[in-house]
């Protein structure tokens, strides 16, 4: 994804997908829904809610797809429209608290519904458990913040850009993230 | 650098973030401190855990699905056409809007525009209170009762009920001057003034004239207290004009 070769194959498909070509769209939609899912999964901690924000956010980017400025890094644009989202299905998850009820669920649930192998969707969940355990106590800011610099690998720019804010509160948000997931680590001498 | 410092870096930092002076600093530090040392290899240990966390990217559990559901949400709103001039320019009118400076701009007009007006307000309000300053008496446009007994306030009347050519009946007069915006009210004073002395003299008999004739029925629209003030007014106004027709006589 980050050589020029398949930056001119997104371009390409963008100005494809900006003239009304489904076709173009889809191969944009199977290029990035992982990485999508992947930030709003670690986010939300539950791939429902996760599903949703991908599906609403590819919506977003096809509607809004007119808007964007091929001269930009698209995956910038794609995680802005993510973040939000994400922001916004936290907050009325918040509202229904649902997020506990889902964690409740008997994790044989979740294997019924998943096309994993036992051992691998066992590591999936155990992994999103201990990413949940220690974004505990973040708030949804610093646990953006830090899902995007150090699980996402963006730059500070690239992160101030996603969320609007500066690189300072960015560096300060995630000197205390850091902080706190290191020293839970430590203490708890988690192993994986 | 204390140890508490050092700790506070390994804690919230990564080593490749940290400028050279820093981290030789803190490579500095390290090798002469076994504690802090000790706090290293455990961060380190809490980072190996975390790139493994980082490893384990999550997996959708059926991608084929989940891009089959988003190009059938497209279809089913209808997204699948060009978008629209129309739809893009609301769009873009919609982000301009959006924008903080936008809004900030927009709120500041608006603010800008309201203590304009206001200003304006005052404005004309002092104008006012300064001509009712000037010819001694306050004018409440609100209160009827207020305006009728009022001395300088009946001569505006009269001035009014010249204007209207006698064609206009005085309740409606004074219908009319409450009903008066301040700036007409205003330009009506203005032109009272500029008045000259026989010209006002003429119009305070006219007014004498008037109120003997009305003085019943403006008893009948007015409160008892009014029309008691009204009837003073004009005996003053008739004792007056009675010692002005004697010093004529006299001559």
């Amino acid at each position: 994804m980050q050589n020029s070769e398949a930056n001119d194959k997104i371009e390409e498909l963008i100005e494809k997908a900006k003239v009304g070509d489904v076709h173009a769209f889809r191969e944009i939609v199977i290029e990035y829904q992982s990485y999508a899912y992947a930030l709003a999964l670690r986010f939300l901690y539950d791939e429902c809610d996760a599903e949703d924000v991908v599906q609403e956010s590819f919506v977003r980017i096809w509607n809004h797809l007119h808007d964007f400025d091929s001269k930009k890094k698209f995956t910038t644009w794609m995680y802005t429209i993510i973040v939000h989202l994400c922001y916004d299905k936290a907050k009325s998850n918040k509202r229904r608290n649902r997020i506990f009820e889902r964690f409740n669920k008997d994790t044989s649930e979740l294997h019924q519904s998943g096309t994993f192998p036992i051992e691998e969707e066992y590591i999936a969940k155990e992994t999103l458990s201990l990413i949940q355990y220690l974004a505990d106590g973040l708030s949804e800011k610093q646990r953006m913040i830090f899902l995007l610099r150090d699980m996402q690998d963006l730059s500070i720019e690239e992160v101030s850009a996603m969320t609007g804010l500066s690189a300072s509160s960015i560096k300060t948000n995630l000197f205390f993230a850091r902080q706190s997931i290191r020293k839970k680590l430590v203490k708890g001498e988690t192993t994986i | 650098m204390t140890c508490k410092k050092i700790q506070n870096i390994l804690f919230s930092a990564k080593t490749e973030e940290l400028d050279p002076v820093e981290r030789a600093l803190l490579e500095k530090h390290l090798a002469s401190c076994e504690n802090c040392r000790a706090v290293f290899e455990n961060v380190s240990h809490a980072d190996r855990i975390l790139s493994k966390v980082k490893a384990a990217v999550p997996r959708i559990r059926n991608e084929h699905a989940l891009t089959e559901s988003i190009l059938a949400s497209l279809l089913k709103e209808g997204n699948t056409e060009k978008p629209s001039m129309a739809n893009i320019f609301f769009d873009h009118l919609g982000d301009i809007f959006c924008k903080r400076t936008v809004r900030f701009a927009c709120s500041a007009m608006i603010l800008f525009c309201g203590l304009t007006y206001v200003v304006m307000e005052y404005q004309d309000m002092k104008a006012i209170v300064n001509l009712e300053h000037q010819l001694g008496k306050q004018v409440d446009l609100s209160q009827a009762s207020i305006i009728l007994p009022g001395n300088n306030v009946l001569r505006f009347l009269y001035e009014y009920y010249k204007l209207s050519n006698g064609s206009t009946s005085y309740v409606e007069i004074t219908n009319r001057l409450i009903l008066m915006k301040k700036k007409d009210l205003l330009a009506f004073m203005n032109e009272y003034q500029k008045l000259d002395k026989s010209t006002r003299s003429q119009l305070d008999e006219i007014k004498s004239e008037y109120l003997k004739e009305n003085s019943l029925a403006l008893g009948t629209i007015t409160q008892r207290e009014e029309v008691s003030a009204l009837q003073k007014e004009i005996e003053r106004l008739k004792s007056e004009l009675e010692k002005m027709n004697h010093k004529e006589g006299r001559q």
